[in-house]
């Protein structure tokens, strides 16, 4: 590693210690302010429903009935706690201290509470709150409403946990936005000279530096061409001296040069002259100008995730045969559909039209269904716009498919393809959370808006940052059944795709986006918390697709990535036996992060190498298109199989099959890819 | 690159804001359902035993005692399923002020499952305002303190990164110089050889 190079990780280093403090910062002091604010409102409801009752009993007094005689108290406390289960003790007690009447708790948590105001007080698990009361014949009596005190610190947890999933979100949108910066033209001539000059460690001197440079680099990178100029042409001359030599001189002189043409053989090996075109940055620049657009469009989409079945049931209204709890779940079925049946098609579509102009047409589409829904009024409207969100979303995602397709090479494209994902997976992560936020405090049709706005905006960096589309080398035609039949025949893609990427798909929606919330539930947890549980799922993906395609296309190793990501799968299919409890829950969705991750991008990257004839034959396109269609059927069939095994077994059964069915797979994977051994050059 | 910090720590506060403004809306509406349940809970019981919702002679005390027992509380009104006020308790602004969105409404069923009227409660805005305008306050400065300390430590380190950019510069060229005088070396030695066997 070259000093320029060890220092700018240095400086990254600092400068991202330094954002999570400053991200900190604010959240801690959000944290104490969450405390301060809200413990007040808390006590304030057991005061309420105190002074609620207290005006009920007091009722009573003024007719002259003392409170020990009142009937039906219990079945007050009782109808009160049916209402609010979260206060667990409810207690009169008189003048002399005794308990007359009590719901939950015992009698010790209220002993000796008799203050002269409202007054809460921590009596062993309660935090009680005792307020006096008017007993018949001027005496006096306490009204105590207790809470578990774990509620208190359990809403606070809540809102804590809220505070660290806004931190998260900011500092991925940052990480990324910082990402497109470094991919931009200003970072291109300092990841030049650091490359030249590592490459000039090494005894590279193919490399040359751009001259029209930073101010902070000065004469450096045209010294640097020059020396290595210098040494090239020496050597071109000591080279075009030697041929020479050879032509001109005897058999004898050919013998005397043999020595000298050895050492120019063996300078050759030692050092590198021959002056190659500058190259392009690690991931293809394209690839990094593609980032910005693609992340924006996708965070605009996924920014009413959260709230589009509570927007769909403020647009629904009673129609016969059409529940509101059907009506809800449509747009996002339909959105779904019209994706998985889109992206064959436009597969072949985008090679036509050109990456750039399909990407373009996506946006635009976008900006149209966003803007539309958020004006929608009625369900259908509704719908007809999220349908066209499902067509701009597929025209999207194949135009950016293509780009990383046709800008990756066999070296790269598990990499490649791990940018694609990490970029979705991002927005996966920040949009819903952002846009549930967003909706609560803006509301739903303005967060709508803005989706339009953000996807507008991507569509002008697409607009200027994309280049022109090449025309395609070769003409694609419309997909046709014969094309899938003749996929059909090549026997390591029809393994790869049914039992790798649909199982891998059935185990993700079936285990994480169907089981994980019921089971959350079911154990007595939150929404809110099963949606952390996810979040961190996808925070797996971001942290580790990258390395886990490095890995892959480094070693060749890309089937043994898919392998071991569904053998992983399978044991964290057997965790929530193992470890009962939300923690089982936890450690499954990790796990099936990790094995996600290892496996996602190798996964795509292996069926360009294992369908190069038919990638020949009828495009990348195609063979994706086909590919991505399979791979959806299995979001369609995880949570349909993932209902029928709970419906039949229960929560713990259904994780224990999904994970047996990825067992299942792994073994056909490994019996049709050899196991672990057998390298990805070889497939 | 400031700018991205900049708008990342903005995004915090405002993101963190709208939590707590969510969270606190959260507690308070479940605080005055707690009043609108009880209200309606008790004009069902009246309903079971076959009086009208306007018969119950104690029901403009009793809304006037439920006024009490919140703060919170501006208004509370019983209106008949037609929407006609039955009895109402509360300043008249209050109660005249019905688009407000701070308005909480329980439905009234009869016996029979119909709907026989409804308990609207509607709450102040004052207090909520200034507890949300408080927290808006105390973030924004945090957010801002912290922009301010990031802006201090990014200057310090460019400071830092640009002193030690020329010594880690000239570190690589003196390497990069050496393996050109190394190679310059090796091909000089080719040289000497092709001029020793070519006279």
């Amino acid at each position: 590693m070259s000093a320029l190079q060890r220092l700018g990780w240095r400086v990254a280093t600092l400068a991202f210690v330094m954002l999570l403090a400053a991200l900190a910062l604010p959240s801690l002091v959000a944290a104490r302010l969450f405390e301060r604010e809200l413990t007040p409102e808390y006590a304030a409801t057991a005061l309420t429903l105190g002074r609620s009752l207290q005006t009920l009993f007091e009722r009573a007094t003024t007719h002259d009935i003392a409170l020990a005689q009142l009937v039906g108290v219990d079945a007050l406390f009782s109808q009160v706690q049916q209402q609010h289960p979260e206060f667990e003790l409810l207690a009169l007690s008189d003048a002399r201290g005794q308990v007359l009447f009590r719901r939950g708790g015992s009698v010790q948590a209220v002993q000796g509470l008799r203050p002269a105001q409202p007054a809460l007080h921590d009596s062993g698990v309660y935090s009680v709150l005792t307020l006096p009361l008017n007993d018949a014949g001027g005496g006096r009596a306490w009204l105590h409403i207790g809470s578990h005190r774990n509620d208190l610190q359990a809403l606070l947890r809540e809102t804590w946990l809220d505070i660290a999933v806004v931190f998260v979100v900011a500092l991925f949108i940052t990480l990324e936005l910082l990402r497109m910066l470094a991919g931009g033209a200003a970072a291109r001539p300092w990841i030049e000279l650091g490359r030249t000059l590592r490459r000039g460690h090494h005894g590279d001197f193919s490399q040359r530096c751009d001259t029209a440079t930073v101010r902070e680099l000065g004469a450096l990178p045209a010294s640097l061409n020059r020396l290595f100029d210098d040494v090239q042409a020496h050597y071109t001359a000591t080279r075009a001296r030697l041929g020479g030599a050879l032509r001109g001189c005897g058999a004898a002189g050919r013998r005397q040069l043999r020595g000298a043409l050895r050492l120019l053989r063996a300078l050759r090996r030692r050092w590198h002259f021959e002056v190659r075109a500058r190259q392009a940055p690690a991931l293809a620049e394209p690839l990094m100008r593609l980032r910005a657009p693609l992340f924006l469009f996708l965070v605009a989409e996924d920014l009413s995730r959260s709230f589009m079945p509570l927007f769909t049931s403020t647009v629904y209204s009673p129609r016969p045969g059409l529940s509101q709890q059907l009506a809800v779940g449509l747009p996002i079925v339909l959105f779904m559909f019209i994706v998985a049946v889109l992206q064959p098609v436009l597969g072949r579509a985008s090679e036509r039209w050109g990456r750039r102009r399909t990407l373009l047409a996506g946006i635009a589409l976008g900006v149209l269904a966003h803007g539309g829904a958020a004006l929608a009024q009625t369900l259908v409207e509704l719908l007809l716009w999220r349908g066209l969100a499902g067509a701009a979303w597929a025209l999207v995602f194949v135009a950016g498919q293509g780009v990383v397709l046709d800008h990756s090479d066999a070296r790269s494209r598990s990499q490649a393809l791990a940018t694609f994902v990490g970029v979705i997976m991002v927005s996966s992560v920040c949009g819903p959370s952002i846009g549930g936020i967003l909706a609560d405090g803006l509301g739903a049709r303005a967060t709508l808006g803005l989706a339009a706005l953000l996807a507008a905006l991507a569509g002008v960096l697409a607009w200027r940052g994309l280049a022109p589309d090449v025309p395609h080398a070769r003409q694609a035609a419309r997909l046709r059944w014969s094309d899938a039949r003749q996929l059909a025949r090549r026997r390591r893609f029809v393994v790869l795709c049914v039992a790798g990427a649909m199982p891998a798909k059935i185990v993700l929606i079936g285990f994480c986006f169907y089981l994980v919330p019921l089971v959350v539930l079911q154990l007595g947890g939150t929404l809110a918390m099963a949606g952390r549980l996810i979040m961190l799922y996808g925070v797996i993906m971001v942290l580790v697709t990258p390395l886990a395609a490095k890995w892959a296309d480094r070693r060749h190793r890309h089937a043994a990535a898919v392998l071991a990501g569904l053998m992983l799968s399978a044991l964290a299919g057997v965790l929530p036996l193992a470890l009962p409890g939300l923690a089982g829950v936890a450690a499954a969705v990790l796990l099936l992060g990790v094995a996600q991750a290892i496996s996602i991008a190798p996964q795509s990257a292996l069926v360009a190498r294992v369908c190069q004839p038919e990638i020949a034959l009828l495009g990348e396109g195609t063979v994706y298109g086909v590919y991505r269609l399979v791979e959806r059927t299995g979001n369609a069939l995880g949570p349909l199989l993932a209902a029928a095994v709970v419906q039949r077994w229960g929560y713990s059964e259904a994780f224990a099959a999904i994970g047996a069915l990825a067992a299942v797979a792994a073994l056909c994977f490994g019996a049709t890819f050899g196991w672990a051994a057998e390298r990805t050059a070889h497939a | 690159m400031l700018l991205i910090f900049g708008f990342a720590i903005g995004m915090a506060c405002v993101l963190n804001y709208f939590k707590f403004e969510s969270t606190l809306d959260h507690l308070q509406r479940s605080r005055i359902a707690l009043v609108a349940h009880e209200i309606a809970d008790n004009a069902e019981k009246q309903l079971t035993i076959g009086l009208a919702l306007a018969d119950n002679p104690a029901l403009q005390q009793q809304l006037q005692s439920k006024l009490k027992v919140d703060p919170l509380i501006a208004a509370i009104v019983l209106v008949d399923a037609q929407g006609r006020t039955l009895a109402r308790s509360g300043s008249a602004a209050a109660v005249a002020d019905a688009a407000q969105p701070f308005t909480l409404s329980r439905v009234v069923h009869d016996a029979f499952g119909e709907v026989a009227g409804s308990v609207l409660v509607r709450y102040a805005r004052s207090s909520r305002a200034q507890q949300l305008a408080r927290v808006r306050n105390a973030l924004w400065r945090s957010g801002g303190l912290a922009f301010g300390l990031f802006v201090g430590a990014a200057l310090l380190l460019l400071a830092a990164a640009r002193r030690r950019l020329a010594h880690a510069l000239a570190a690589d060229l003196r390497v990069v110089q050496a393996r050109v005088a190394e190679a310059d070396a090796a091909i000089s030695d080719v040289e000497q050889r092709i001029a020793r066997a070519t006279p």
